[in-house]
């Protein structure tokens, strides 16, 4: 490291190569916003899709440790961004027997997704007690599992929630600038995460728990950081998802959302923040293309007329392919990086000398 | 009576949960991969039967079972086959997106709407004996999975083609060793898997009577829980897993408050976190066989 | 022409080279020891020479005069070349003789080994064909590993480590089937951390250290090399 006197410059310094995607992506965004309200709705969907592969990747791409349980936190950040700023009087329709405190606390956008972070944080903190002491096999089917607990709660909790049908009434006002704002946040605190020294450390165990846990790193608790960190994140991305569409329900933090964003963080390439970026992107095209040629539209005067159920046809087979030919995604689990001559030369001395004293 | 009428189904529940749980217990025990997508076989299979409707029942008993192996082998051939030795994230991300692509197709070709159908309707009428009334597919449901289970025990003990399952299942690479064909192996277990979906498949049909896509997504969950419950790569534990899961799901169901009814799932599922992380070997105590967990 | 030959073998695990360049070959009615301090490789070479070696392997293998490398373990052991690995490996969960049975020899022109000549060699485990074979002996394990590679008519037997884990009498009696074996004609590696018996049995030794075959020589020059050898390095490592 070569900030000795502030390791938060030092940090960020580090960081920034990798959370400078978001730039590029500022431009991307500024394009889209050219375009007309539908356009723009694609591509808020985009960025709410972005931060919970980014809040995905945070956990699974660092720690090298399955979850497919994720979306759960995203539900439980969407039902309280809602619970906070649903309109009194339209709340006291739709979820008439909120306690008090719930039923006369309204705040804004930006406040009530700050809350759904820590609540979604708070309950990834009590859950990864349990759950971090499992990987592989262990890992994945507990992390069904907890998709599934919360979805039935969010299901029969209709006090709390609305129950199994759809809540409406929570105000749009999510716009696609608000959503790049959001997005922009979540990323960088990402690839700080990333390079700090707890991110580190954490990298080290993916690659090799045992040699990380012989050179002192507390494997649990690394991963327990960033799970609560990611928890958080989907927090947010709930927060975000409830104000693009304005109304939801339980289910729509189940098994479809998973399997999208699990498509997005492979494809792009799951050992990177740029993957996840990356893969949200390119999915996200992808699928507003199919889906438009689904219900009969053009995309750039082309029109294909595909069935329904297409889209996740495709989407199924891409995995499939990518997963058996090019499993490190396509961005290779490479992150952006400041070009350098010298940085590139002493890695290629390095490799020399290793190859020598192994010889 | 009426205990005993409960316990009948509750056993008649567990059967069905058990050849649920074999379907993913002798996949995992081969191949080390935790097949998601053996809930959609079961829903491929169901469909097959509802798309041979009007024809004899023998043959929509025979289609089903062969779509359950057609499509378990063609999974196999297709798309695992490629991805022997990678990690367990890869092949349960791959398995997910397997059983996303069979469930796109259903719908592509059948609709997402929910199909009703009166096959096997008429086992669903009561029979009595003596002062027991028991329903035609409680029993049926009991003869069937102890006809599979009495199947599958006997051509894992007495056929070679079992005792180099189970040979592979201990030790895939010591198996090779010993001249025993991966690929040969591989095959086999999906196919027992496949038939075992088959079956499930033609069950599910009778027992509920409607069908979606998604009709497969709640089996493969069962199999899960049953498989933790009975101890990761034990196929005795899965079976045992399935009975006990049965078991306790029609228990619950008749001692449960009303009000605490609905979050059943919430109950089990959680339970299910617990047992992986404080229990992994499974809550039996027969699962002593080594397990990948 | 020798029975199997190890051309020029390399082995990688990532970065790290385990075998860098080994030669050897055995011939028929020949026993070729394999001695050398742990890690030196060679129960790698016995992997890859089977075809079970996770590493990246080049180099060439050849059985009766075919290059093998390329051949994947199941059709390697029905062509003929039998594992014994380290540890036995046997079925644990496997009656005894569901452990031989497993074992199949490929080619339909070579005679049908039975379950009942493998109880003449070990009359053992004819007394425990029905009993589950994690409940037999260590010595009892060891002759079962063995009966199951036999199993395979194999022309080639490669032995990682047999003595391990034994007490010295029936080491003694593992070493003498080796010996009838090889009368009989079977081409064998035998790799043993027992250097100095393992000399004593073979007709050829090589050394191995640092993923490298070492030296070579006859039966009587092979423990004094060993000892040389080990002394000059200042190695502890083997038992001599």
């Amino acid at each position: 490291m070569n900030s000795r006197h502030n390791p938060l410059i030092g940090g960020l310094k580090a960081a920034a190569p990798t959370a400078g995607i978001v730039v590029p992506l500022a431009v991307l965004v500024a394009l889209v916003s050219l375009g007309d309200q539908a356009m723009a709705d694609a591509g808020i969907g985009a960025l709410v899709d972005m931060v919970m592969a980014v809040g995905l990747f945070t956990f699974w791409g660092i720690s090298g440790v399955l979850s497919f349980g994720h979306i759960a936190f995203v539900s439980i950040g969407a039902y309280t961004s809602a619970l906070l700023t649903i309109p009194l009087t339209t709340r006291a329709f739709v979820l008439p027997a909120l306690p008090k405190f719930l039923a006369n606390t309204e705040t804004s956008f930006v406040m009530a997704t700050i809350v759904a972070a820590v609540v979604a944080a708070a309950f990834s903190a009590l859950v990864a007690i349990p759950m971090m002491r499992l990987s592989g096999d262990a890992a994945g089917i507990a992390s069904f599992a907890l998709l599934i607990v919360v979805l039935n709660v969010t299901s029969n909790w209709t006090q709390l929630t609305g129950g199994l049908g759809t809540l409406t009434g929570v105000p749009t006002d999510l716009t696609l600038w608000g959503a790049y704002a959001c997005a922009a946040v979540v990323i960088i605190a990402a690839a700080v995460y990333g390079r700090s020294r707890s991110g580190r450390r954490l990298r080290a165990s993916r690659e090799d728990e045992v040699a990380a846990q012989a050179v002192g790193v507390k494997v649990h608790r690394e991963r327990r950081v960033a799970f609560v960190l990611s928890g958080a994140m989907m927090g947010v991305a709930g927060s975000m998802y409830a104000h693009w569409l304005g109304s939801f329900g339980p289910t729509d933090f189940y098994m479809d959302l998973t399997f999208l964003i699990v498509v997005m963080l492979i494809i792009g390439g799951l050992r990177s923040l740029l993957g996840a970026v990356v893969g949200a992107i390119i999915v996200s095209v992808l699928v507003w293309v199919l889906a438009r040629w689904e219900s009969g539209q053009p995309v750039a005067f082309l029109s294909i007329p595909l069935p329904l159920g297409f889209s996740d046809l495709v989407l199924a087979v891409v995995l499939v392919l990518i997963l058996l030919r090019r499993p490190d995604g396509l961005t290779r689990s490479r992150e952006l990086s400041w070009p350098s001559r010298k940085r590139r030369l002493q890695e290629a001395a390095n490799a020399e000398v290793a190859e020598r004293e192994l010889a | 009576m009426i205990v005993l009428q409960n316990i009948i189904t509750g056993i008649s529940v567990g059967g069905l949960y058990a050849l649920y749980a074999l379907g993913i217990a002798v996949v995992y025990g081969v191949a080390g991969i935790i097949n998601f997508a053996h809930g959609y076989f079961i829903a491929f299979a169901a469909y097959v039967v509802l798309a041979l409707a009007g024809v004899p029942v023998i043959l929509s008993i025979l289609g089903a079972l062969v779509a359950g192996v057609a499509i378990a082998v063609a999974t196999e051939r297709g798309v695992f086959q490629f991805a022997r030795g990678a990690d367990p994230g890869t092949l349960l991300v791959l398995a997910f997106a397997v059983a996303l692509a069979i469930k796109s197709l259903l719908t592509l070709v059948a609709g997402s709407d929910t199909v009703s159908t009166s096959f096997g309707s008429n086992l669903a009428k009561p029979l009595q004996i003596g002062g027991l009334s028991i329903v035609w597919i409680d029993l049926v449901t009991i003869i069937v999975a102890g006809v599979m289970l009495g199947g599958l025990a006997l051509l894992l003990n007495r056929t070679p083609v079992g005792v180099q399952l189970r040979a592979a299942a201990q030790d895939f690479t010591m198996a090779r060793l010993v001249g025993v064909r991966s690929n040969r192996v591989m095959m086999v277990a999906f196919a027992v898997s496949g038939l075992l979906a088959g079956v499930g498949g033609l069950l599910l049909v009778v027992r509920s009577g409607t069908l979606t896509p998604t009709s497969g997504l709640q089996p493969v969950l069962i199999a899960f829980v049953a498989v933790v419950i009975g101890g990761l790569g034990s196929l005795s534990g899965a079976v045992a897993g399935g009975f006990l899961l049965g078991g306790t799901t029609v228990a619950l169901q008749v001692l449960l408050p009303e009000n605490i009814q609905p979050y059943r799932d919430a109950i089990l599922y959680t339970l299910v976190i617990v047992i992986l992380t404080f229990r992994p070997q499974g809550l039996l105590p027969s699962a002593n066989e080594r397990s990948r967990v | 022409m020798p029975r199997l030959e190890l051309i020029d073998l390399h082995v990688r695990y990532g970065a790290i080279a385990a075998i860098r360049g080994a030669n050897l070959a055995v011939e028929s009615g020949q026993i070729l020891a394999l001695i050398g301090p742990n890690g030196a490789g060679k129960s790698t070479t016995l992997a890859a020479l089977a075809g079970a070696c996770e590493g990246k392997v080049s180099g060439q293998i050849v059985f009766d005069g075919k290059d093998i490398s390329r051949h994947s373990p199941e059709k390697r052991a029905r062509a003929g070349i039998a594992l014994v690995p380290e540890g036995r490996r046997i079925f644990t969960k496997l009656t005894v003789e569901q452990n031989l049975t497993v074992a199949r020899a490929g080619r339909a022109d070579r005679a049908e080994v039975k379950v009942a000549d493998i109880y003449e060699r070990f009359p053992i485990l004819g007394d425990f064909a029905g009993r589950q074979a994690g409940l037999l002996s260590g010595g009892q394990q060891q002759q079962l590993a063995i009966g199951r590679a036999l199993m395979m008519r194999p022309t080639v037997l490669l032995l990682d480590e047999p003595s391990l884990g034994l007490s010295p009498k029936i080491v003694e009696e593992v070493f003498q089937s080796v010996l009838t074996l090889r009368d009989e004609g079977m081409a064998i590696l035998l790799v043993e951390q027992n250097a100095k018996r393992a000399a004593e049995l073979a007709d050829t030794t090589y050394v191995m250290r640092h993923g490298k075959v070492e030296g070579e020589g006859a039966k009587a020059v092979g423990e004094e090399l060993s000892q040389a050898f080990f002394a000059a390095r200042g190695d502890e490592g083997t038992t001599l």
